[in-house]
C-alpha cells in the first residue's frame, strides 16, 4: 500500500502510510491505542474506503473494493473485537467459511452438515479447537473465540492474513503457540501475515519486521533490534504509559 | 382466521372539480396537496419525535390520531360554530390526546423500553386493537362527518380559481407548527435535553436528568401532535374507524422518506407525499399508492437513511444473542411423525367444521413457517408478510377466473407471482434492518393492499373475487384437505431442508455477523434477497391454498392484522426452532377461532392478550421459557 490516508471528521486517523508485505513474511504493526492500526486494517480489506492512496495485492489495484471482493482475492482477517457466527457451532463456523471459499453457498437442498467436514476438523485440530467443535460459538471463552476467528479466516486459504490483536485475552503459553502456528503457516505456505499486537514479547519474538505507527504516522520500521534502539519509539511508548512487555 | 379489519383508504376530496383551465387547475391541486400535507406532517412529526427519544416505533400513533378525530368531533359539535371556537376545540383536542398519550406512556410503554424492538412494535399494535374496539364502543361503527360551519365552506379566489379557505388555513399551519417545534427544541432547556437524548440516551442518563419525565413529556407532545392532526383533518373527511391504520402507513412512509428522527425531514417528506397524492388522484386515479411507493423507493435508493436522516448507530444483528438452531431432538421428531399420522387420518373421524379448522391451521402453519424463515434465520422481521399471502391468493383467483385455467395452474402461479413480487420489493427491503425494515415491509403490504383494492376491474375491489373453487377432483372436502396437508407439510419441510443446506448456513451466518460474513466473501445482501423471495413464494402458496379453501379472495387477505397474526404465531412458538412456527400456528388458530366464537370484542381481547403477554414475557414467550429451562437445569 502506498500513501494511504484516512480522516474521520477532523481527526486524521492515518496519514501517508506506505509499506509492503512479502509472501512468507510476518510483519508487525505496533503503536499506542488510537494510533490508527485498526484503521489501516479496515482500509486494507475494504471495510472503509481510504481518502487517498492505493492498495495493491500481487500487482492488482484493490483500492476501494468491497470486503467481499477483497476476501475473494485472498485476503483473510480477524477483528480486534471478534466477529464470529454466534448461533452456529464452532465446526459450522469453519464449514460455512469453507463453503464460501469454494463457492458452494448457493445450494438449497443438500444438507450442509457433511460438507467439508474433514477439512473443517483438520483446521480446528491445528488450532486446538477440536474438543469444542460442537459447542455454539456464542458461549466460547474469549481466547477460544480469537482462535476460532483465525480458523474461519484461514478457511478462505488467504494469501494475506490480517490479524488485529490476535492474542488478546490469551494465556502466555497460548500466545506462544498461536504465533508459532502463524510462523509455520508463513514459511510453509508462503502466507503473508500482517498483525497488530500489544504484547511486545510476542512482537519481538515472532515478527520479521516491525512498523511503528503513532497518531496515524509511521515513525519507525525495521527488525526487532532497530525498533528497540529507536529513540522515537521509546519516547512514544514510555510517554504514553504503555508497558513494553514483561521486561 | 380472516380477522380483516375493514380497511379503507382515505376518501379525501377527489378530483371532482372539473379542470377547465390546466394551469389554474394545477394550482388548485397543488394547494390541496399542500393542505393535506399539513395534517400528515403533524402526525409524522409526533411519530418521529417519539422515536428519536424513546426508540420505540409507536404503531399506536395512528390510534392517537383517530382518537383526536373522534374527540375533536365530540368537542367541536358541542361548541358554537365560529372560527374562534374551532381553534379552541382543536387545542382542547390536542391537550386531551396529549393526556391520553402521557397515560399510555406511564402505564404501559414505560415497562417495555428494554424489550426487543419487535415485541415493542407488537405491543403497540395490541394498543391499536384495544383502541379500535373502544372507539367503536364509544362512538359507534358509522363515520362521523363534522357539520361544516359557513366559514369552513367558504372559498377564496386565486388566479380565477375558487380555493377552499380551509385549505389555505391548513397550508399555513404546517410551517407554523414546524417553527414552533424548532423554537421549542432549540430555545428551551427541555428541548435541548430532548435533542441530546435523541443523539445519545446514555449520556443524558449520566447527566442525572429525570429520564422518566422526559420520556413522558415527549410522548405527550407526540400524542398531542397526532391528535391535533386527526382533528384538523375533520372538516375534509370524517371521524372513522379506519383512520388509525391509514394514517400510520402514510406517517411511516413520511418518516422513512424524511429520515427517522428528523423533523425537517418529516416536513419535506410530507409535502412531497401530500402533493404527490393530490396530483396522483387526478393523473393516475388507479395508481396513487403505487406512485407513493415509487417515490419512496427512489428516495431510499439515493439516500438509504431518508432525505435528512443519519445512519443508524447500531449495525444489524449487533450484540443480539441468537440461540443456535438445532435439528429437532428425536423425541420431537417422533411427536411430529405421530401428529402427521393423526393429521392424515383425521378426515376419516372428524366432521366438516373441524376439518375446515384443520385446513385453516395447515395454511397458517405454512404462512408462519415462511415468516419464520425470514425472521429467524434471515433476521428480517417483516410487518407486512400478508402481502405475499395476498398476492398468492389473488394470483390463484386470477388464474381460475381471469385466465380460465385450472386449480393446478392457480397453485403454481400463486407462489410464482408472490416470489417475483417479493424479489422486486425485497430489493429495497433487504438493505435495511430493524425498525426501518419493519416499517418498509408494512408500507409495501399496505401498497399491495391498496393496489388490489383500487384495481377493481381485475380484483373486484372491496367485493373481492368470488367462486374460486377447487378442481372437481378435489371438490370433496376431505380430498382438498389432503391436498392442503401434502402441500403445506411438504413446503414447510422443504423450507426446513433449505435451512440446513449450505444456503441456510450462509443465511444464518449473514444474520449473526454481517461483518464476518462479508469478510469471508459472502454476499449478504443477495443471500437475504433470496431468503426474502423464497419466504414470499412459500407465503404465496399458502395464500393460493387459502383462496381455494375459502372459495373467494378479498383485500382483507392482505390486511395488517393478517401480518400481525403471522408474527404472533412465530413469536408464540418461538424463533429458535422450526417447530416453533408450526406449534404457534396451530395454537394461535385454535385460540383465535375459540375467541371468535366466544365474543364480539375479539379485537380488544386479542389486543389485551398481546399487551399482557409482552408485559409478562418481555423477552418473548419462547425466550422466557428457554431461560427458565436453562435456569432449572443449572439448579
Ligand atoms: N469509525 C470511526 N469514526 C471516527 N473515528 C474513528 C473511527 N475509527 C477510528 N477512529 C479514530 O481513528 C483513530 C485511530 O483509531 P484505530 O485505528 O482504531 O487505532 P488503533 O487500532 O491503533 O488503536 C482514533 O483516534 C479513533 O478514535
Ligand atoms: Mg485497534
Amino acid at each position: 500500500m502506498a500513501g494511504l490516508h484516512k480522516s474521520f471528521g477532523g481527526v486524521r486517523a492515518v496519514e501517508d502510510v506506505s509499506f509492503e508485505v512479502a509472501a512468507g513474511e510476518m510483519l508487525a504493526l505496533i503503536g499506542p491505542n488510537g494510533a490508527g492500526k485498526s484503521t489501516c486494517f479496515n482500509m486494507l480489506n475494504g471495510q472503509i474506503r481510504p481518502d487517498g492512496g492505493s492498495i495493491r495485492l500481487a500487482g492488482h489495484d484493490i483500492t476501494g473494493q468491497k470486503p467481499r471482493r477483497v476476501a475473494r482475492q485472498g485476503v483473510g482477517r480477524t477483528f480486534q473485537i471478534t466477529a464470529t457466527f454466534a448461533s452456529m457451532t464452532v465446526r459450522e463456523n469453519v464449514q460455512v467459511a469453507l463453503l464460501a471459499h469454494h463457492r458452494r453457498i448457493w445450494r438449497f437442498l443438500r444438507p450442509a452438515g457433511g460438507e467439508f467436514r474433514a477439512e473443517a476438523e483438520a483446521l480446528l485440530e491445528r488450532l486446538d479447537l477440536l474438543p469444542q467443535a460442537e459447542r455454539a460459538a456464542g458461549i466460547l471463552a474469549y481466547g477460544d473465540l480469537k482462535r476460532l476467528e483465525l480458523a474461519v479466516a484461514l478457511a478462505g486459504a488467504p494469501r494475506l492474513l490480517l490479524m488485529d490483536e490476535p492474542t488478546a485475552g490469551m494465556a502466555p503459553a497460548e500466545r506462544v503457540a498461536l504465533m508459532r502456528l502463524a510462523r509455520t503457516l508463513a514459511t510453509g505456505t508462503g502466507l503473508a501475515i500482517l498483525f497488530t499486537e500489544h504484547d511486545m514479547d510476542v512482537v519481538f519474538g515472532s515478527a520479521d519486521r516491525i512498523l511503528v505507527l503513532n497518531r496515524g504516522v509511521l515513525i519507525a520500521a525495521g527488525n526487532a533490534d532497530t525498533i528497540r534502539a529507536d529513540p522515537g519509539v521509546r519516547e512514544v511508548y514510555l510517554g504514553s504509559g504503555v508497558t513494553t512487555g514483561g521486561h | 382466521m380472516s380477522m380483516a379489519l375493514p380497511p379503507c383508504r382515505r376518501t379525501k376530496r377527489c378530483g371532482s372539480c372539473a379542470p377547465p383551465e390546466p394551469v389554474s387547475a394545477l394550482l388548485v391541486q397543488l394547494l390541496s396537496g399542500l393542505s393535506g400535507a399539513s395534517s400528515l406532517f403533524l402526525v409524522a412529526a409526533g411519530l418521529t419525535v417519539i422515536f428519536g427519544v424513546t426508540r420505540v416505533v409507536n404503531f399506536s400513533h395512528g390510534s392517537l390520531t383517530m382518537l383526536g378525530a373522534y374527540l375533536g368531533w365530540s368537542i367541536l359539535t358541542r361548541l358554537p360554530r365560529g372560527p374562534e371556537y374551532f381553534v379552541l376545540g382543536i387545542v382542547l383536542t390536542a391537550l386531551a390526546t396529549a393526556g391520553i398519550g402521557a397515560l399510555i406512556e406511564m402505564l404501559l410503554l414505560r415497562r417495555i423500553y428494554r424489550a426487543p424492538e419487535l415485541l415493542q412494535l407488537l405491543f403497540t399494535f395490541g394498543i391499536v386493537l384495544v383502541v379500535q374496539d373502544a372507539a367503536q364502543f364509544l362512538w359507534g361503527p358509522n363515520d362521523l362527518p363534522l357539520p361544516r360551519a359557513p366559514w369552513l365552506r367558504s372559498f377564496v379566489t386565486i388566479a380565477g380559481e375558487r380555493v377552499p379557505f380551509y385549505d389555505l388555513v391548513l397550508i399555513g399551519i404546517g410551517p407554523l407548527v414546524l417553527a414552533a417545534l424548532w423554537l421549542l427544541f432549540t430555545r428551551t432547556r427541555w428541548g435541548t435535553l430532548v435533542r441530546a437524548a435523541t443523539q445519545d440516551r446514555e449520556m443524558v442518563a449520566a447527566l442525572g436528568v429525570d429520564q422518566r419525565r422526559l420520556f413522558t413529556t415527549v410522548f405527550a407532545l407526540g400524542a398531542g401532535l397526532a391528535g391535533m392532526g386527526g382533528a384538523l383533518a375533520l372538516p375534509d373527511a370524517s371521524a372513522n374507524l379506519q383512520i388509525d391504520l391509514n394514517i400510520i402507513t402514510d406517517a411511516f412512509v413520511v418518516v422513512v422518506v424524511g429520515g427517522l428522527g428528523s423533523l425537517p425531514g418529516a416536513f419535506l417528506a410530507s409535502l412531497l407525499i401530500g402533493v404527490l397524492q393530490s396530483f396522483g388522484i387526478v393523473l393516475f386515479p388507479q395508481a396513487t399508492l403505487v406512485l407513493v411507493f415509487v417515490i419512496m423507493a427512489a428516495v431510499l435508493v439515493v439516500r438509504p437513511n431518508g432525505l435528512l436522516g443519519r445512519a443508524p448507530a447500531v449495525a444489524r444483528g449487533a450484540g443480539q444473542g441468537f440461540a443456535a438452531i438445532r435439528p429437532a431432538v428425536p423425541l420431537l421428531l417422533r411427536l411430529g411423525a405421530a401428529a402427521l399420522v393423526l393429521a392424515v387420518l383425521a378426515p376419516l373421524a372428524v366432521g366438516p367444521f373441524v376439518l375446515s379448522v384443520m385446513t385453516e391451521m395447515l395454511i397458517a402453519m405454512l404462512f408462519a413457517a415462511s415468516l419464520h424463515f425470514m425472521m429467524g434465520p434471515g433476521g428480517m422481521a417483516s410487518f407486512g408478510h400478508a402481502a405475499w399471502f395476498g398476492i398468492g391468493a389473488y394470483a390463484a383467483a386470477f388464474a381460475v377466473k381471469g385466465l380460465a385455467l385450472g386449480m393446478g395452474a392457480g397453485l403454481l402461479l400463486a407462489p410464482l407471482l408472490a416470489g417475483v413480487a417479493a424479489a422486486l420489493f425485497g430489493w429495497f427491503v433487504v438493505r435495511l434492518s430493524g425498525v426501518y425494515l419493519a416499517m418498509l415491509t408494512l408500507a409495501f403490504a399496505q401498497i399491495v393492499w391498496a393496489a388490489m383494492f383500487q384495481a377493481v376491474e381485475i380484483t373486484g375491489g372491496d367485493n373481492g373475487v368470488l367462486g374460486v373453487w377447487p378442481a372437481p377432483w378435489a371438490a370433496d372436502r376431505r380430498v382438498f384437505y389432503w391436498l392442503v396437508l401434502a402441500l403445506c407439510v411438504g413446503a414447510t419441510l422443504l423450507l426446513r431442508r433449505v435451512l440446513y443446506a449450505p444456503f441456510g448456513y450462509a443465511l444464518r451466518a449473514s444474520r449473526d455477523s454481517e461483518l464476518r460474513a462479508e469478510a469471508i466473501g459472502l454476499d449478504t445482501t443477495l443471500l437475504r434477497l433470496a431468503a426474502f423471495t423464497l419466504a414470499g413464494a412459500a407465503a404465496g402458496l399458502a395464500g393460493g391454498l387459502a383462496a381455494f379453501s375459502k372459495g373467494s379472495v378479498f383485500p382483507g387477505f392482505i390486511s395488517i392484522s393478517r401480518s400481525v397474526d403471522g408474527l404472533l404465531m412465530v413469536l408464540l412458538g418461538g424463533v429458535q426452532s422450526m417447530a416453533g412456527p408450526v406449534v404457534g400456528a396451530v395454537a394461535y388458530t385454535g385460540l383465535f377461532d375459540l375467541l371468535l366464537l366466544a365474543t364480539d370484542q375479539w379485537r380488544a381481547m386479542l389486543g389485551l392478550a398481546i399487551i399482557v403477554l409482552v408485559l409478562v414475557f418481555p423477552q418473548g414467550i419462547a425466550g422466557s421459557i428457554h431461560r427458565l429451562w436453562l435456569r432449572g437445569r443449572e439448579a
